[in-house]
């Protein structure tokens, strides 16, 4: 315990997210009971505040309250910095400055905002974000899809290391447990420069909390329980610091769900149940001169198919099409049947810092991950509890990355990314792999020069990138073959932020993009149940080269928030499925044959986000999102693309006195059009527009001293009776019926 | 990965007496504290690098397959043996649907079913994967699987040509349909004979113990045509 017998008083000032000050916020430090009110300037003082370290908390209607340590006394003027609100729908704060480096079109989900959809799979975690749609697979695998992209031209980063699973995929999801983020960030861009292939829609960051630095205890338990599935979801989070050895810090963090058969409006989707159970940890120690950590994660699933999504034949498939309701429909269950995936995937990581001086600073990490894939079907003769695809997929992952901030208002970033992977089909599986086994290296190097200076910010980066892949297939007379590739890529990027006054600011990004084709692009072979079409690889396949234009609007000024993006995409060799006339007749009867080819394509679209502060306590908001995409050698619009979404909510929000703090409710409906620009190559035409109402509210309040939220959610509200083009089991059942949530959050 | 660390603490152990006891029983993470101020250099951070690097570039070797994943629940062939039933047992005639390499590649070779006007016959399906040597009968788990599966046959040459009830069961006295008897109704063709073998049905829905797959669901593990013609 400290001596508390010198007193201080604390001042500081309170900014909205760019340089306006707030009057009015309240600061409050609990432990002492002590608090202050900022001034019309956007000032405040809290006398007479005895030495220690403390939780401080700061508030202002309509922004995300924020938490943090102080230690008095402290030499300089405290500067807080809250977040918007606007995006009342999802409840995500958007981050519309750069951040340090980077002038990407970032948009952040953290805090209070996070905590609403905590319980939520990643991809759908991400769908707050206007232009994030997901792809899904059932209720238990979804994937984020970025302005119509997703697989791997979409790049997850979780905790700073490329994300190497299976991502290929359109049936794997990301292999991550939401929990382990503090932060959800979404680059809207080809940011290949600074991330490497893969980038070419954007990019999803998963970032835990920062270590602590100091020895105050802090933990935090989410409980989540959902009607729809029966659903039971635990977190728990503790870290701690040394006053012993002040930047000594560590983290354990664990989360656990069991769900059972989801259901639809008017029947259960029998075999839809889910079990995850994940660990992460890291220990870490920083001193300015100096520091590094180590991080670990684990993440276990095993997640049920819809039993009536496996099919035979494309008989089977119109049949399950034709009919009202799925073939397969029994009681409620937790039980996971086959066809069910069961999967691992493990993270290690190392990093560390070294300030040579106050202006230039070298990072490093080295990280290795373990994915296991293991895919059960129903299968003949004893086989089931054999995987029928058993995948393991290690890469290593480097990078080393030196940044120089110059006088005269330029800093630059120059870095050096390795990767090394290697896949193999464990044997035993009796079905032929569906992708080989595999090396893979790739280098990286890359340079991004900043200039600030005024209303101005500009931004430049190149990157080169060599790839080698060698791939050990058996080819259909059995012979061993191992044919090697190279890609190498040169990418460049420009963008540029205009502030014209205080409420209107301009940026543009100009990047290009590139991704090597994938191996199952390559060498994928046979039938793909589900789809009922046969795949058939190319091993003539270039790399995806993309272009990507993004312009951001942003308006701020009380009482309307306005962002809007327009972007405009090329991409060169587009790898795409090219139906070809003939189908293939099988055993199982006649499949339409899908090749890979490249073609050139186009995307372009709009997000556009409002937010109306009707009244101190009740907030509008509307969010729009549109991507037009096209085939432009045939002249077709491209397969599976987003429909336009149209998103109302709004929400009325109250804050009180030191016990009940926060209060609110919430009314959201969604809007999704009828997706009408298809090829026409699909087994059934998109599904119908639908709406869809949910409804929200939760409290805030303090219990001794520990912070404790509640909140309650009505997804489809209505029970609406609807299917999504971008559910891959829309052929075979609706999606979800109504679902309530219920949240319990406690934090100290 | 977890080698390394262990690997890494042991060596550092050796080195440092009892300090990492103390790692273990979890009960105080000074001992951290102790760790950085006395030995976390730069020494120790290189070694730990090389070693997470080195636990990655563990021999590739085994990305080499040493023999090619085995295809076992194929079938490459299927067997329709009609046995005249007003004659000697010895007069099977055999037509056969056959595609050795799978779904992809050369397109399968398919028998004309012959038969002659005015008789009737038993007709014996047998599936085969010929991939295997030897030959492998999947007849055979498909009759000890029999509640789960069942033959059907479809077309335009059923009831116009010929004729096709169920000659055997299952254990629950549902049809199975590798056996069967086959009447010919009159002469004709050529018309076309669809075999299908669907798997994890219900055999109780409506129309399917009567050859009728409609409502039985489950999934289609062989669906093949077949020209008839009936001289």
């Amino acid at each position: 315990m400290q001596a508390q017998s010198e007193k201080y008083n604390l001042s500081g000032l309170v900014f909205d997210e760019g340089t306006h000050l707030l009057s009015g916020a309240t600061i409050f430090i609990p432990e002492l009971q002590l608090g202050a009110v900022s001034d019309d300037k956007g000032t405040f003082i809290i006398k007479e505040v005895p030495a220690g370290e403390y939780k401080i908390t700061v508030r202002y209607l309509g922004y995300s309250s924020l938490e943090t340590n102080v230690k008095i006394p402290n030499d300089a003027p405290l500067e807080f910095h809250l977040e918007g609100e606007f995006h009342l729908l999802n409840e995500l704060t958007v981050e519309g400055k750069p951040v340090s480096i980077a002038l990407e079109n970032r948009e952040t989900i953290s805090g209070e905002s996070l905590q609403k959809i905590r319980g939520a799979s990643l991809a759908e975690s991400v769908t707050s974000i206007t232009g994030v749609t997901m792809l899904q697979t059932g209720p238990a695998i979804s994937k984020p899809v970025i302005h119509g992209l997703h697989s791997n031209r979409v790049l997850i980063l979780n905790n700073g290391v490329r994300q190497e699973g299976q991502q290929w995929g359109t049936e794997h999801a990301p292999e991550i447990d939401p929990f382990t983020a503090q932060k959800l960030t979404v680059i809207k861009g080809a940011a290949a420069v600074r991330y490497g292939s893969d980038a070419v829609a954007g990019v999803l960051l998963v970032e835990p909390p920062e270590l602590p630095e100091s020895e105050n205890l802090q933990g935090e338990v989410n409980l989540v329980g959902t009607s729809n599935g029966r659903q039971g979801i635990a977190s728990v989070m503790l870290a701690n610091g040394s006053d012993k050895l002040p930047g000594l810090g560590w983290r354990v963090q664990s989360s656990a769900k069991k769900a059972g058969d989801f259901h639809a409006p008017n029947y259960e989707l029998t075999n839809t149940g889910v079990q995850e159970v994940n660990f992460s940890g890291e220990v870490g120690y920083k001193n300015e001169k100096w520091g590094g950590s180590f991080f670990y994660s684990l993440f276990t699933s095993e997640l049920g198919i819809l039993r009536s999504a496996h099919i035979g034949s494309t008989t089977d498939l119109l049949d399950a099409i034709e009919r009202e309701r799925p073939f397969f429909i029994e009681d409620f269950s937790y039980e996971i049947n086959n066809p069910k995936q069961d999967i691992a995937h493990q993270l290690a990581k190392a990093k560390g810092f070294y300030n040579f001086n106050e202006k230039s600073k070298l990072s490093f990490h080295i990280a290795q991950q373990v994915n296991s894939r293991k895919e059960f079907d129903i299968r003949r003769g004893g086989r089931s509890n054999r995987p029928a695809i058993d995948l393991r997929l290690q890469t290593l992952t480097a990078e080393l990355i030196w940044e120089k901030y110059h006088d005269n208002n330029w800093n630059g970033t120059f870095g050096i990314t390795w990767l090394d992977q290697k896949n193999r089909n464990i044997p035993g599986t009796g079905v032929r792999p569906l992708i080989p086994n595999y090396l893979s290296n790739g280098l990286g190097v890359f340079a991004i020069e900043n200039y600030a200076k005024n209303k101005w910010e500009l931004e430049f980066g190149a990157r080169f990138d060599y790839r080698r892949l060698e791939v050990f297939r058996f080819n259909e007379e059995d012979e061993l073959e191992t044919p090697i590739y190279n890609f190498t890529n040169f990418s460049v990027s420009g963008s540029a932020k205009y502030r014209f006054n205080e409420s209107l600011q301009y940026t543009v990004n100009l990047a290009t993009a590139f991704r090597p084709p994938n191996v199952s692009e390559l060498f994928s072979e046979g039938l793909h149940h589900g789809t009922a079409t046969i795949e058939e690889g190319n091993e003539n396949l270039v790399t995806e080269k993309a272009f990507k234009w993004i312009n951001t609007f942003s308006y701020n000024k009380a009482p309307f928030t306005f962002t809007t993006n327009f972007y405009y995409q090329r991409i060169q060799d587009f790898i795409y499925q090219e139906p070809l006339s003939e189908p293939r007749l099988t055993i199982r009867g006649a499949f339409p044959v899908f090749a890979y080819q490249q073609t050139d394509a186009r995307l372009a679209g709009l997000d556009a986000d409002l937010a109306v502060k009707l009244h101190p306590n009740v907030t509008f908001e509307s969010r729009y999102s549109m991507v037009r995409a096209r085939d432009l050698t045939r002249g077709a619009p491209l397969i599976f693309m987003p429909a336009d979404r149209f998103e109302n909510g709004l929400r009325y929000n109250k804050q009180r006195d030191e016990k009940i703090y926060n209060w609110f409710v919430q009314l959201n409906t969604a809007y999704v059009a009828e997706q009408t620009r298809v090829p026409g190559i699909d087994y059934t035409p998109p599904p119908e527009s639908y709406f869809l109402l949910n409804v929200q509210a939760g409290a805030k309040f303090k219990i001794n001293e520990l912070d404790t939220g509640i909140s309650v959610s009505v997804n489809n509200a209505l029970n609406t009776t609807y299917r999504d083009y971008l559910n891959r089991f829309r052929y075979y059942a609706d999606d979800l019926g109504r679902n309530i949530i219920l949240r319990l959050h406690a934090n100290f | 990965m977890l080698m390394t660390w262990a690997g890494i603490l042991y060596l550092d152990y050796m080195q440092t007496s009892n300090i990492y006891l103390r790692f273990f029983s979890f009960n105080n993470l000074n001992f951290l504290s102790i760790m950085i101020k006395e030995k976390f250099n730069l020494k120790l951070l290189l070694l730990l690098f090389s070693l997470l690097a080195f636990s990655a570039c563990d021999d590739d070797d085994d990305v080499v397959p040493d023999e090619p994943e085995n295809p076992e629940e194929e079938f490459t062939t299927i067997k329709l043996i009609f046995d005249d039933e007003s004659t000697a047992d010895d007069d099977d005639i055999e037509f056969i649907w056959k595609d050795l390499d799978g779904d992809g590649g050369n397109d399968p070779e398919i028998d004309d079913i012959v038969l002659e006007s005015g008789k009737s016959y038993e007709l014996e399906i047998e599936f085969l994967n010929e991939n295997e040597n030897p030959v492998e009968d999947v007849t055979e788990e498909i009759e000890r699987e029999d509640k789960e599966h069942q033959v059907f046959f479809l077309g335009s040459a059923v009831n116009s040509l010929i004729s096709i009830d169920y000659d055997d069961m299952d254990d629950d006295g549902n049809p199975l349909g590798l056996e069967n008897d086959v009447t010919v109704l009159q002469t004709g063709g050529p018309e076309v004979l669809n075999v299908i073998l669907r798997h994890e049905l219900d055999k109780d829905a409506t129309g399917a113990s009567e050859g009728n797959p409609d409502n039985a669901g489950g999934e289609t593990e062989v669906d093949i045509n077949f020209n008839v013609t009936v001289q």
